[in-house]
């Protein structure tokens, strides 16, 4: 580089270094996570012993609710309740299989389960949640099976209507996306009325005591005009938010377990560093041996906020408060559960998804944000990550 | 030379063990980032031909910084950087002799840190008022045009 001019020399010398500043602003802004990842990596060494530093001398004038060492497992009360009311009736020869379920679109008509062949689920097996029919097992992966609801576009499910003292026979046919399922091929037409029960009848090769199990796929609605010819009753029905946690598999053999517990890691957690420098107050760094990328930080089982960066050993949680999770949240209300609504003072559990388990508790909807102490716990439910297919 | 480098890292240091708790203070959250207003009193302008120094510093701040909160030490390399790099490009265009430029200079200065932060924020759902951003960066400016001025010696002995 000899023969440049001073001038060009210097030139050269900006350029570059602007470039580079460039490239690390870049970065910054849409960072590209291995290269983050090689980074903390390398300085985890020197950064997570400052930030221990610091949140010692931090921690001599906040004032931190002392809590006690033990720590007891936790049982959702979410869970009990989704297992006290989803179990459908006891009949004589069949099974129900009690499985997580990973996601529901029910708009389409499909529901993906956190068990397959590996809980020896097989297709066609029917799929409920205490008096609610919700579909067939479809497709069976190792340790994932696709349901089609009854509402799936093209899926037919035989019903008896029953309305006061009459009955009659049809063949409820799911739309999928272009509206609620039809129930169509109606035996005695005069036997149907707006409001009507439809139950769910089982196939010719179904276990022939289901039908006893008294499971419905809603009430029938009224759709369409008359005088333009295009009437037609429809399935007015809705999946309980209980059903997002858990469904129950009808089976006439079973393997060694009747339950499939969904996959949860969990690992107790040290609180470093409360506050951030940046963004003050919203954020907590916690350390875990964890060897995985945790979801979730609570403390006494009770749910403070979501890891949002984890590096390596250590990371940062973002604090919210029980209002934050508005649509991320379900309540227990009188016994069931239901999807909690802003405004709405109760108990409030997540509802899972996005790594998050399911039936962590949050703590009042109203209470304001809850600061980890002691017993913290990070946690992942990793087969919810990916949320929709 | 190097004995003042090692008094600014020594200040760091503490800054770093000190600053978290001082933005949990009642008006913490509006103060000017610390690590940027000592890069900004520490490196002087213009730069020095050998920028060894400077770059070191930078480095060092970053990684402390970073210790201490959410953003990786890359964001907080590319923030500094670029606040040296505008002030580096603004003082060979504007006197600092008076108040006004002084002030300018380092508001412009911090301008992209405060960007990269929003946009940080923005990746992680965390919601910080503008107002927030816009009352450090002028903090910063402040600090800066009162502290700094052309009397100053450069820290690092470079010949203006």
């Amino acid at each position: 580089m000899f023969f440049l001019l001073p001038g060009a020399e210097r030139n050269r010398k900006k350029l570059l270094t602007v470039l580079a500043v460039l490239l690390l602003c870049a970065q910054a802004c849409f960072p590209l996570s291995f290269i983050d990842d090689a980074v903390h990596a390398v300085l985890g060494p020197v950064m997570q012993p400052v930030n221990r530093l610091a949140g010692a001398w931090s921690s001599m004038f906040q004032r931190l609710p002392k809590g006690s060492l033990h720590s007891e497992k936790y049982r959702s009360p979410l869970i009990a309740a989704e297992r006290k009311f989803g179990h459908p009736l006891d009949v004589p020869g069949i099974a129900w299989l009690e499985v997580p379920v990973l996601a529901i679109d029910v708009k389409s008509g499909r529901m993906k389960l956190s068990a397959g062949h590996d809980f020896y689920l097989s297709t066609g097996q029917v799929v409920a949640f205490a008096d609610s029919f919700l579909g067939r097992i479809a497709e069976v992966e190792n340790s994932v099976a696709y349901v089609d609801l009854f509402n799936r576009a093209g899926q037919r499910t035989g019903i008896t209507i029953q309305s006061d003292s009459s009955s009659t026979r049809a063949v409820c046919f799911g739309r999928g996306l272009s509206g609620a399922a039809v129930v169509d091929w109606i035996e005695n037409e005069k036997k149907i009325f707006a409001q009507s029960t439809l139950w769910w009848r089982p196939r010719p090769l179904d276990v022939a005591q289901l039908v006893n199990a008294g499971l419905k796929l809603g009430h029938c609605i009224g759709e369409g005009s008359a005088a333009r010819g295009d009437n037609m009753f429809v399935v007015e029905h809705s999946i309980p938010a209980s059903a997002e946690g858990r469904v129950y598999v009808a089976a006439s053999a079973v393997g060694d377990s009747i339950v499939a517990e969904p996959v949860v890691y969990h690992q107790t957690a040290q609180r470093m560093l409360l506050g951030d420098a940046v963004y003050g107050n919203k954020l907590c760094a916690v350390a875990s041996s964890a060897d995985f990328s945790p979801a979730v930080l609570s403390d006494h089982s009770r749910v403070c906020g979501q890891v949002v960066a984890w590096r390596g050993n250590w990371g940062w949680a973002h604090l919210q408060a029980p209002s934050a999770w508005v649509d991320r949240s379900v309540a227990i209300h009188s016994g069931h559960v239901r999807l909690h609504q802003a405004g709405d003072s109760e108990v409030i559990y997540t509802r899972g998804g996005f790594g998050v388990p399911r039936g962590l508790l949050l703590g009042d909807a109203d209470a304001s944000l809850f600061t980890p102490s002691a017993n913290l716990d990070v946690w992942l439910a990793p087969q919810s990550l990916v949320v929709a297919d | 030379m190097k004995a003042r480098l090692i008094v600014y890292l020594a200040l760091s240091v503490v800054i770093t063990l000190v600053f978290p708790w001082v933005r949990q203070l009642p008006l913490g959250v509006y103060l000017p980032d610390a690590w940027l207003l000592l890069l900004l009193l520490a490196v002087p302008t213009p730069m020095p031909h050998s920028a060894r120094k400077p770059v070191l510093l930078v480095f060092c701040l970053a990684i402390l910084r970073s210790s201490v909160c959410l953003c990786s030490p890359i964001a907080s390399c590319a923030s500094m950087f670029s606040a040296l790099l505008v002030r580096e490009a603004l003082t060979l265009r504007l006197s600092d002799s008076l108040f006004v430029y002084r002030f300018s200079c380092a508001v412009l200065a911090s301008v992209p840190m405060a960007l990269i932060d929003i946009n940080i924020a923005g990746q992680y759902q965390l919601h910080v008022p503008y107002s927030i951003w816009i009352w450090r960066v002028l903090l910063t400016g402040l600090v800066v045009a009162l502290v700094k001025r052309r009397a100053t010696g450069p820290m690092f002995g470079g010949k203006r």
